[in-house]
C-alpha cells in the first residue's frame, strides 16, 4: 500500500505552517549589528592582548573533584567551522515541559529546587524567559533548565539531582588558552570557566545531590571581564541550596 | 553611490526576502529565536559579500546558499553552546505549533521527521520554489545528489503516510471486532 503524495500536497503543508510566520528582525537591527560587528573586530584582538597578561594569574589548581571537566584547544580554521564554547550534559531526560515560574516548578514536583535568586530580579527586563523541567520516564523530576535573555545578558541555569555524571565543557579558542579557575561559592568549591573570545562565563557547582551550571554571557562589549566574573559569582552566591 | 543609497537598496532586498529566509530557517531549526538570528546574520553577510554576487545570475539561490550555510553553522554551534538534548530558546510556542500540526497536518509532521538533508531540498524546492538546478547550486551539490535526496525524502514520506494509514485501518478493524 503506497499513498501518492503530490507536489501540491507538500507545498500546501509547508505553506499552511510557514506562511504566517514573520521575523521580529527589522532592517535597522541588521545595520546596528553590522556596525557593532565592525567594532568587535577591533576590540577582540586588543582584548586578547590585554588579557594575555591576566592569564598568567589563572593557572588552574588541580582538584580531583573537577578533573577532566574542561577541555579546550586552539581553533583550527576550516570551511564552515566556527569557534565554540559550551557544555555537554545528558540532562534531557525522557520528556520535558515548560512551566511559568520557579514556584510552579517547586509546587508541581513538591520539592525545593535550588535556584540563583538574583536572576528573579533580572526577570523584570526579560526579552525571553523559560523554565523547562525535564522529566524521567515516569514523569518525575529529572533536571531543569532556565533561560533568561535581557537586552544585555543571556543567562542560563541547568541543574539536576539525578545520579548522572558531570557535564563536559569544551572550547575551541583563537589562541588555544582559556580561563579555568577554582573558586569557592559560599563555602562550596566550584569551577569558573571562560574563554577570551567571548564575554561570558560558566560556573559549575555541586552541593549534596545537586549539580548545577550557571552561565552568564554578555552582549555588552563595554563590560570588563572582571566585572562579568564578579557578576556571575554573585549570581551563584544567591543559589538557595 | 552614497552609503544611504546603498543601504536603501539593501533594505529593499531585506524587505523582499527576509520573510522567506526566516521561514526557511525556522523550518530547519524549529526555533523562532534561531530563525531570527539566522535572518539577521544572513543579511549582514549579504551586505558584506554583495560584491561577490554575480548579477547575471538570479539572486535567490545566492541568498539561500548564505541562509543554508549560516543555518548549518548555527545548528552546529547551538549543539555545542547548549546542553545536549535540551533545546532552549522560544521553544514552547514552537512545540505548541508542532502539536497543533500533528493533529491538523499529518504531512507536515512527517516532513519534519525527514533527515536534515532531505528537508533542505524540500524546503528550497517546494516552499522557496527554486528549480532543482538552483537547489543543487544553492547547496553546492551535484544535481544527481539533489534529485536523490528529494526522491529519498518523498519515498520516506509515502511510506510513513501509508504505514500510518495502515495502522489506523487496523485499529478501526480491531475496534469493530
Amino acid at each position: 500500500m503506497r499513498k501518492n503524495i503530490n507536489e501540491s500536497d507538500i507545498k500546501n503543508a509547508l505553506r499552511s505552517e510557514l506562511d504566517d510566520l514573520h521575523s521580529s528582525v527589522v532592517f535597522k537591527d541588521v545595520l546596528d549589528k553590522q556596525n557593532k560587528k565592525g567594532y568587535r573586530k577591533i576590540l577582540i584582538p586588543t582584548l586578547v592582548a590585554l588579557l594575555l597578561c591576566f592569564t598568567a594569574f589563572l593557572s588552574p589548581v588541580v582538584n580531583a573533584r573537577f578533573e577532566g571537566l574542561f577541555e579546550y584547544k586552539k581553533f583550527e580554521q576550516s570551511d564552515g567551522k566556527e569557534k565554540g564554547f559550551g557544555a555537554m550534559w545528558e540532562i534531557a531526560g525522557y520528556n520535558s515541559k515548560v512551566l511559568g515560574s520557579l514556584e510552579e516548578m517547586e509546587k508541581d514536583y513538591n520539592m525545593n529546587i535550588p535556584f540563583p535568586k538574583q536572576l528573579l530580579s533580572e526577570e523584570k527586563d526579560s526579552l525571553f524567559k523559560e523554565y523547562r523541567v525535564n522529566t524521567n520516564k515516569e514523569g518525575g523530576f529529572y533536571a531543569y533548565s532556565y533561560t533568561l535573555r535581557t537586552k544585555e545578558r543571556s543567562y542560563r541555569i541547568d541543574a539536576t539531582n539525578a545520579k548522572i555524571g558531570k557535564p563536559k565543557f569544551k572550547a575551541e579558542t583563537l589562541d588555544g588558552t582559556a580561563i579555568d579557575k577554582e573558586i569557592v561559592v559560599k563555602g562550596e568549591p566550584a569551577r569558573l570557566l571562560g574563554v577570551y573570545d567571548m564575554k561570558g562565563y560558566y560556573i559549575y557547582i555541586e552541593k549534596g545531590e545537586w549539580k548545577m551550571i550557571v552561565s552568564d554571557f554578555s552582549d555588552n562589549q563595554n563590560i570588563s571581564r572582571e566585572d562579568l566574573e564578579k557578576e556571575v559569582i554573585h549570581i551563584a552566591e544567591t543559589i538557595n541550596w | 553611490m552614497t552609503q544611504n543609497n546603498i543601504n536603501m537598496q539593501f533594505e529593499e532586498l531585506f524587505n523582499k526576502y527576509s520573510s522567506m529566509v526566516y521561514r526557511t530557517a525556522y523550518f530547519l531549526t524549529k526555533s523562532k529565536y534561531m530563525a531570527d538570528d539566522i535572518t539577521q546574520e544572513t543579511f549582514i553577510r549579504i551586505m558584506k559579500k554583495f560584491h561577490l554576487y554575480n548579477p547575471e545570475k538570479p539572486i535567490e539561490p545566492w541568498i539561500y546558499r548564505i541562509t543554508m550555510n549560516i543555518t548549518r553553522n548555527m545548528i552546529r554551534k547551538q549543539k555545542l553552546l547548549n546542553i545536549v538534548g535540551v533545546n532552549s530558546q522560544g521553544i514552547e510556542e514552537v512545540e505548541d505549533k508542532i502539536l497543533k500540526s500533528e493533529q491538523e497536518n499529518e504531512l507536515w509532521e512527517e516532513i519534519n521527521h525527514l533527515s536534515y538533508k532531505s528537508k533542505e531540498v524540500i524546503v528550497l524546492h517546494y516552499y522557496s520554489e527554486l528549480t532543482l538546478e538552483e537547489v543543487a547550486e544553492t547547496l553546492k551539490i551535484p544535481i544527481g545528489t539533489c534529485k536523490s535526496r528529494l526522491n529519498y525524502g518523498l519515498e520516506k514520506l509515502r511510506k510513513s503516510i501509508s504505514k500510518k494509514e495502515f495502522f489506523q485501518i487496523e485499529q478501526i478493524l480491531k475496534e469493530e471486532i
